[in-house]
C-alpha cells in the first residue's frame, strides 16, 4: 500500500468494540445479570465480527449491531422461559442501580450519588418497553428512527413510549433528584 | 402534563426529530407555557437518565474474551457494499489530493445534484438548538479534548480545526441528522452562537447542487436569522451556521476551510 493511500475503512469489529459499553448495557438491561449480558455480547460479537460467511458492511452498522444483540437477548429470554430482570439461581437480581458505585465522573456531579441511584432504580422499575426506549435514546444516543429499526416498531410508537417513559421517570424520582441544567446561553456568557 | 396536545411534538422538536415541522413547533413552543415547562422537565429527565445509565461499563473480562476470539480467528474483511471511502487523516489544508481517487464514487451522487440537503438539516437543527436552549453534550474549550470526545462516536476521522482567534470554542454536540452521525462544534463569536457541523459527505447536497470542493468558495445560504456556509473537503461535509451576518460567516468559513 502506498504511503499516501487511505487506511482501510473501519471494520465491523472496530465499530463493535467502539460500542462495547453501550451494547453491554443493553444486554444487561434485557437479561438482568452480568454473566448473561457478557455471554450475549460475546455471541453477538461472533456473529458480527467473525461470521461463518463474511457479510458486507450494513448501511447502518451501529443500529444493526444493537438489533442483532437485542434479538439474541430475547432469544435467550425465551429459551429460559424467564421474565425480564431474571432472578439468578442464587436469588440475586442484578440491575443498573447495582453498578453505580464506580465510574463517577465530574460530569455526573450535577447529580448526587443518591440521586443517581434513585434514577437508576426508577429506570429498573419502569416497564421494560419504556426503559428500553429511554435507555437507547437518552443513554446510548440513538435516534427515533434507529430505535424504531432496532425494536421493529413504527417511529410513532417510539415517540409515545419515550413520552410514557419520561412520565414514569418523573413519577418515580423526586423533583430534587433532577439537575438544574445550564443552558447554552449561560454557557456562552 | 397533558394540558397541551402538542407535548409529544415538543419532545420530538427538543430532540431534533421534528424535521420539516421544526419551525412550526418552535413557534408554538415559544408561546405555550405548558410546552416550555414540559421540555425543560424532559431535558432534566433525559440528562438524569443518561448520567445514571452511562456509568455502567463493559467489564474488562468481556473485552478480554473478545480479544481471545480475535486471536483465535482472524477477522474477515468487511467493507461497505457501496463505496463510502473515508479520509481518516483529513487535516485543514492537508492531504485532500490523496483521497481523490478513493472518493470518486462517493462523490457521484452529489455532483449530479441529487441527495439529501445538508443546509435544510443543519439550519433546522441549529435553530432548534438555540430556540430550545438545549444543553451541549460536552462543555469544553480545549479543541483537542473536544476532538478526543468525538473521535470514538463518529464514523469518520476528526478533522484538525484551524485555530481562529475570532472564534471561542465552547463545546460540542453529537447529532443524528440525515441518517448519519454528525459532530457539531459550538462556538461563540462576540456573543453570537455558531455551529460547525462535520459529517460524512456521501450523498449530501446543498441547495440542489453539489457541495463545493475544498478549492472552491463555500455555498452561502441564509435562513430566517441564521447564516450558513457549506463546503466539502475530502470525504467530509462542513457546515458553518450561526447568528453572525452572512459576511462574517463567509469570512470564518474561508478561514476554516483553507
Amino acid at each position: 500500500m502506498p504511503s499516501h493511500a487511505l487506511p482501510p475503512d473501519e471494520t465491523l469489529e472496530q465499530i463493535f468494540r467502539g460500542e462495547i459499553d453501550a451494547l453491554y448495557r443493553t444486554a444487561l438491561r434485557i437479561l438482568g445479570t452480568k454473566e448473561a449480558a457478557e455471554d450475549a455480547v460475546q455471541d453477538a460479537y461472533i456473529r458480527i465480527a467473525h461470521p461463518a460467511v463474511p457479510h458486507a458492511m450494513p448501511e447502518h452498522p451501529r443500529g444493526w449491531m444493537f438489533r442483532v444483540l437485542r434479538n439474541l437477548c430475547i432469544d435467550r429470554l425465551r429459551s429460559r422461559k424467564s421474565r425480564l430482570r431474571v432472578v439468578t439461581s442464587d436469588g440475586e437480581i442484578e440491575t443498573l442501580s447495582q453498578h453505580l458505585s464506580v465510574h463517577r465522573t465530574p460530569e455526573t456531579e450535577l447529580l448526587s450519588s443518591d440521586a443517581l441511584e434513585r434514577v437508576a432504580r426508577a429506570m429498573d422499575a419502569m416497564p421494560e418497553d419504556q426503559s428500553e426506549v429511554l435507555s437507547l435514546y437518552a443513554v446510548e444516543g440513538l435516534s427515533y428512527r434507529e430505535i424504531a429499526t432496532i425494536i421493529g416498531v413504527p417511529v410513532g410508537t417510539i415517540r409515545s413510549r419515550l413520552n410514557r417513559a419520561r412520565q414514569s421517570l418523573r413519577t418515580l424520582v423526586e423533583a430534587n433528584d433532577l439537575p438544574q441544567l445550564p443552558s447554552i446561553r449561560e454557557v456562552r456568557s | 402534563m397533558n394540558e397541551c396536545p402538542h407535548l409529544l411534538d415538543a419532545e420530538m422538536w427538543l430532540g431534533g426529530e421534528a424535521g420539516e415541522r421544526a419551525s412550526a413547533i418552535a413557534r408554538h413552543v415559544a408561546v405555550c407555557p405548558t410546552c416550555k415547562s414540559h421540555i425543560e422537565t424532559v431535558r432534566r429527565l433525559d440528562f438524569a437518565a443518561r448520567e445514571a445509565g452511562i456509568l455502567v461499563k463493559a467489564p474488562k473480562a468481556l473485552v478480554e474474551r473478545l480479544n481471545d476470539l480475535d486471536a483465535a480467528k482472524p477477522a474477515p474483511e468487511a467493507r461497505p457494499p457501496q463505496t463510502n471511502a473515508i479520509n481518516r487523516r483529513w487535516m485543514v489544508g492537508g492531504i485532500a489530493a490523496s483521497v481523490a481517487a478513493a472518493t470518486a464514487v462517493a462523490w457521484r451522487s452529489s455532483e449530479h445534484g441529487s441527495g439529501e440537503d445538508l443546509s435544510l438539516a443543519v439550519f433546522g437543527d441549529f435553530a432548534t438548538h438555540l430556540d430550545a436552549d438545549r444543553d451541549l453534550d460536552l462543555t469544553e474549550t480545549n479543541p483537542q479534548r473536544v476532538m478526543d470526545w468525538f473521535a470514538p462516536k463518529v464514523p469518520f476521522p476528526m478533522p484538525q480545526l484551524a485555530s481562529l482567534s475570532e472564534l471561542d470554542l465552547i463545546g460540542g454536540r453529537l447529532c443524528w441528522l440525515l441518517d448519519r452521525r454528525i459532530a457539531a462544534f459550538n462556538f461563540d463569536q462576540g456573543g453570537k452562537a455558531l455551529g460547525l457541523y462535520v459529517a460524512d459527505a456521501t450523498g449530501l447536497i446543498c441547495q440542489h447542487a453539489a457541495l463545493p470542493k475544498a478549492d472552491e468558495p463555500p455555498t452561502l445560504v441564509t435562513q430566517d436569522d441564521l447564516s450558513g456556509a457549506f463546503w466539502r473537503d475530502g470525504d467530509l461535509a462542513h457546515a458553518l451556521v450561526g447568528e453572525p451576518s452572512p459576511e462574517i460567516v463567509e469570512q470564518l468559513a474561508s478561514l476554516l476551510h483553507t
